[in-house]
């Protein structure tokens, strides 16, 4: 058994940046993630962090304010308000810390913070290092935490990587630690603590084309979920308009923010033709691109019909250089595609996962000690659209404020009363159930059901998402979850069984694929990334609240709860 | 439907659980254009044997999961294309790293020593108010030194690591080279103490090797050559300007 | 991983190899220059003599001899080195390769001198 006051899941953004401010309260804290902390998802993001900071020229007049109403009409009007301006306020500290901590951001003529303007931002806030935003901030942030991993002045912080969570404890209605294995030895261990903070990242996964990480499975969401957490808002999916055709590598926002076009077969910009983007073109936000890319596709107008072109050939090889060289190194490495010379192939796809778990601007949960941030919880700040830049924004900030809340948690006088007898009983529990998934001679493999359920999600709950089309894939998803009880012939041993490990992720799959396809069914609108073709138009009368997804008896059960608006009205969004 | 083209895999096994000796396995894997090597890795652990174990998670190169050695090179699984090698594909661990399990390294020797260099800002400043100032040409030395995504080819393909294992190594001390010259950090002399002794920066034979292997061009070479040279100028007490690099 | 820290005399020892490489690539060129294609076979006393009794040779020669066998010397206890071994046998070896070569330059002058002595020995 693992003894700390506090563990943290997750070594994305959001759990450093927990962990970080835990040991400022000098709060004894565990860090456990099932990859090394700088080959999680958060590495991967490229275009920038959004702060009101006012650094570029066109930005004087910017504030928290405006940042809070861009992300409030940006997210369809289902953002709790209250949260986004905590988010937007807090944003500019946040960033000047990253800074302090030496994150090598671009900079400006006059050597502060560069900003770029982002879709759906009325100025340009977006703060970037080249194309690597995610990359630099989490190595920061990797760097002070071995810098606190190694001082002595503060309680003890440490980081288990590459450590698998299998399940969440809960005893008397609180939280009490994890189960998880260690995947390089294959031992399971407890982490007893007094509060758990969970920040396990995305679910892309359940996608079969998206942008996100093989480790973004959603396996992290589920986890509490079993243990009686609800999920909120799970199916507002984001799908990014540009990934690209050959493997859904993300090309970032920055390309179009930098001034690149989308282009269809005929050579034209054809977000003009659309009501919704004849304005802002190529930076409306990213749900309305999104969507006239694809109905431009469905309409035979695509290349080949079947993709779209970004082209950036217009400005420059200096400036493709300067600003967006990782994006380059990726069209060139995944599609064969220099930007310099050629335009690049690009579809819309998966992208974010607007819900997760539900939690409140304190970062607290229904169960007391479990603390969630990043992109596995839902405050809400993105409501039923992210704008471009919030997450990372996201991560820091609420990673920040779960930190502080555990910290007061545990400084509250919350006790460690776990008996070691319910922890072994777990722990025989969990082992039990590997030894069960490992000893199984049924014949399903997980790959199969994976691709099936891929494939199923991206027909069906994609861009365009229609009643009969779901109630079919929710069928379908149900037979799948049935074969999964048929899961077996899976490699045996214990040592770095990643057989295993996939196998145990696909039942959280499965389970975020049917609440979404609920969610999305039962909310008959369209809003935000939700774009439904039987329900056209928003529908704030029936529609303005927060899906509540529980466990009951081991169905899904789905519920609502009010938005907070006290400060902007709801309005149409155009852009 | 057109048969599709298959490549052959040779790939290095080795569970210290139940073999005594590393073997190599074949496997045969219908590929097409665009598929990565990372992706044909996949295609063997879904579909012909799952208990081949390897690293992987944001299959774009970025997150420095993948690094082994394929046809004679160290590099990025997820960033080879598997019709750009030639003949049968052979992969092999990174050396000088204790085997887990098949391609699974132990890391944690790369990761102590990025540890003992510390890896972090040192401001002479108080955290204060507004972000530092920092001008663009300032900025612009740190272009490529930031980019190390720390997947340890470097450290693998580096026979100095080999023979000394308490050399630094290429990561490491392109690490010390990214703060030195970051014009916020202040710690310039600290800095240059740590890897100036036996196993820091002048036990490097300039083979060139983790410059022929880094993934992202950071270059590890220059940046320890730009060590020594600052503190050889330093111990000569002559002031030599960063921007020599 | 023990203590890091400075230490100087690598430093010195790492330049002093660069500069011995430098004074080498340029001295061994005119050194096999000289011998081979300046003088007329056979080479014998008189002819080396009558070039060594001009100080300039001599003291180009004297730094030749010591550059050769610091850098040889040195080479081959970086090579040593590169094995990381005890710090007792780092030790031994280098007392050994300075009297070895401490010994190696003294001999060497001490030849160079006969040739200086007009008449010959
Ligand atoms: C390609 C791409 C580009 C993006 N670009 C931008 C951008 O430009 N701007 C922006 O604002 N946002 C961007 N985003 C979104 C943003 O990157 C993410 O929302 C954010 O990084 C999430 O951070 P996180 O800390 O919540 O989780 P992650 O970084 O995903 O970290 C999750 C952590 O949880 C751990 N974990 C998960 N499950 C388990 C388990 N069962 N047991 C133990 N550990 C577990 C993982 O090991 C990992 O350390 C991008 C996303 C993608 C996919
Ligand atoms: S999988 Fe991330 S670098 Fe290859």
């Amino acid at each position: 058994m693992i003894l700390s006051d506090v563990i943290v899941v997750g070594a994305g953004l959001a759990g450093l940046r927990a962990a970080l401010e835990l040991n400022r309260y000098n709060v004894k804290v565990a860090v456990v993630t099932k990859v090394h902390p700088v080959r999680s998802q958060s590495v991967a993001a490229k275009g920038g962090i959004n702060a009101a900071l006012g650094n570029h020229l066109r930005g004087k007049y910017d504030s928290a304010e405006l940042h809070a109403f861009d992300t409030i009409k940006g997210s369809d009007y289902l953002a709790d308000q209250k949260a986004v301006l905590t988010m937007t306020s807090q944003g500019i500290d946040r960033i000047y810390e990253l800074e302090h901590w030496g994150t090598p951001f671009s900079r400006t003529e006059d050597g502060r913070i560069a900003q770029r303007p982002f879709g759906g931002a009325d100025f340009p806030r977006t703060c970037y290092a080249e194309d690597k935003t995610g990359h630099v901030l989490l190595h920061t942030l990797y760097e002070q935490a071995l810098k606190f991993e190694a001082a002595s002045e503060r309680a003890e912080m440490k980081i288990y990587d590459e450590w698998f969570v299998t399940r969440l404890i809960v005893d008397k209605g609180a939280a009490k630690g994890v189960v998880a294995l260690n995947i390089n030895t294959g031992d399971l261990e407890i982490f007893s603590g007094k509060a758990v903070i969970w920040a396990t990242g995305g679910s892309g996964r359940v996608f079969g084309r998206t942008s996100n990480a093989y480790i973004s499975t959603g396996w992290g969401m589920c986890v509490p979920f079993y243990e009686g957490v609800p999920l909120k808002d799970m199916e507002f999916i984001q799908f990014h308009p540009t990934e690209l055709y050959t493997n859904n590598v993300l090309i970032t926002e920055g390309a179009r923010s930098e001034g690149g076009f989308l282009l269809n077969c005929k050579n034209e910009r054809f977000l003009a033709n659309y009501e919704d983007s004849v304005k802002a073109m190529e930076m409306a936000p990213r749900d309305i691109v999104a969507r006239n890319m694809q109905r431009e596709i469905l309409a035979g107008r695509g290349i080949k019909g079947k993709y779209l072109h970004l082209d950036l050939r217009h400005l420059g090889k200096k400036k493709i250089l300067e600003c967006l060289p990782n994006m380059r190194m990726n069209a060139i490495h995944f599609a064969g595609v220099d930007p310099i010379d050629e335009p690049i192939p690009v579809i819309p796809g998966q992208h974010y996962t607007m819900g997760g778990l539900d939690v409140n601007i304190y970062a607290e949960s229904k169960i007391k000690g479990f603390f969630a941030a990043g992109e596995c919880a839902c405050v809400s700040v993105h409501g039923a659209n992210r704008l471009g830049g919030n997450s990372l924004l996201e991560t820091v900030v609420f990673g920040k404020i779960a930190g502080e809340s555990a910290a007061a948690y545990v400084k509250e006088g919350a006790i460690d009363d776990t008996s070691a007898a319910f922890l072994n009983a777990v722990l025989r529990e969990e082992d039990e159930k590997i030894s069960r998934l490992l000893a199984s001679k049924h014949d399903e493999r997980h790959a199969a059901i994976n691709c099936e359920l891929g494939e199923v999600m991206d027909a069906s709950a994609g861009i365009f998402r229609e009643a009969q089309f779901m109630n079919a894939a929710l069928k379908k998803v149900k037979t799948l979850k049935e074969r999964y009880t048929y899961i077996g012939s899976i490699s045996p041993g214990r040592i770095a069984n990643f057989d295993l490990l996939w196998a145990i992720q696909l039942k959280g799959s499965l389970d975020l694929a049917e609440i979404i396809l609920q969610g999305a069914l039962n909310r008959q609108e369209s809003r935000g990334a939700q774009f439904r073709t039987d329900f056209p138009m928003r529908d704030d009368k029936n529609w303005l609240k927060h899906t509540i997804a529980t466990l009951k008896h081991g169905s899904i059960h789905l519920s609502y709860s009010p938005v907070d608006l006290s400060l902007y009205k709801p309005k149409k969004r155009h852009y | 439907m057109e048969k599709k083209k298959t490549k052959q895999f040779k790939i290095f096994r080795f569970n210290p659980k139940t073999d005594k000796r590393h073997y190599f396995d074949t496997f045969d894997v219908p590929y097409e254009a665009g598929m990565t090597v990372l992706q044909a890795l996949n295609y063997i652990q879904r579909n012909l044997d799952g208990s081949l174990a390897y690293r992987s998670s944001c299959r774009e190169g970025i997150c420095g999961s993948c690094a082994m050695h394929i046809n004679g090179k160290y590099c990025l699984a997820c960033e080879t294309q598997v019709i750009h090698v030639k003949g049968t594909v052979t992969i092999r661990p990174m050396a000088h790293l204790d085997i887990i399990k098949d391609l699974v390294v132990d890391m944690n020797p790369f990761f102590e020593k990025l540890k003992a260099i510390k890896p972090y800002l040192i401001p002479g400043d108080p955290d204060e108010g507004a972000e530092r100032i920092q001008t663009q040409d300032e900025r612009a030395y740190l272009n490529t030194l930031v980019d190390c995504i720390l997947c340890g080819a470097c450290y693998a393909s580096c026979a100095v690591n080999g023979f000394d294992e308490d050399y630094l190594g290429p990561a490491a001390l392109a690490k010390v080279n990214r703060f030195f010259m970051d014009s916020r950090d202040k710690a310039d002399e600290q800095r240059l103490a740590l890897v100036s002794d036996e196993h820091g920066v002048f036990r490097c034979h300039t083979l060139f090797n983790c410059q022929v292997v880094c993934p992202k061009n950071v270059n590890p070479t220059a940046n320890i050559a730009n060590l020594k040279r600052q503190i050889i100028a330093r111990s000569l007490t002559v002031k030599f300007s960063k921007k020599g690099m | 991983m023990g203590n890091r820290g400075r230490n100087v005399g690598l430093a010195f020892h790492w330049y002093l190899q660069r500069i011995t490489a430098i004074i080498l690539m340029i001295g061994l060129f005119v050194h096999f220059y000289v011998i081979h294609f300046t003088i007329d076979r056979p080479i014998t006393f008189e002819k080396v003599q009558a070039r060594l009794l001009s100080p300039g040779w001599l003291i180009f020669d004297s730094i030749l001899l010591i550059a050769v066998i610091y850098h040889a010397l040195r080479g081959f206890y970086n090579v040593i080195c590169d094995y990381n071994p005890r710090e007792s046998v780092k030790k031994i070896v280098s007392w050994c390769l300075t009297v070895l070569g401490i010994f190696l330059i003294i001999y060497g002058i001490y030849i160079l001198i006969p040739f200086t002595q007009v008449g010959g020995v």
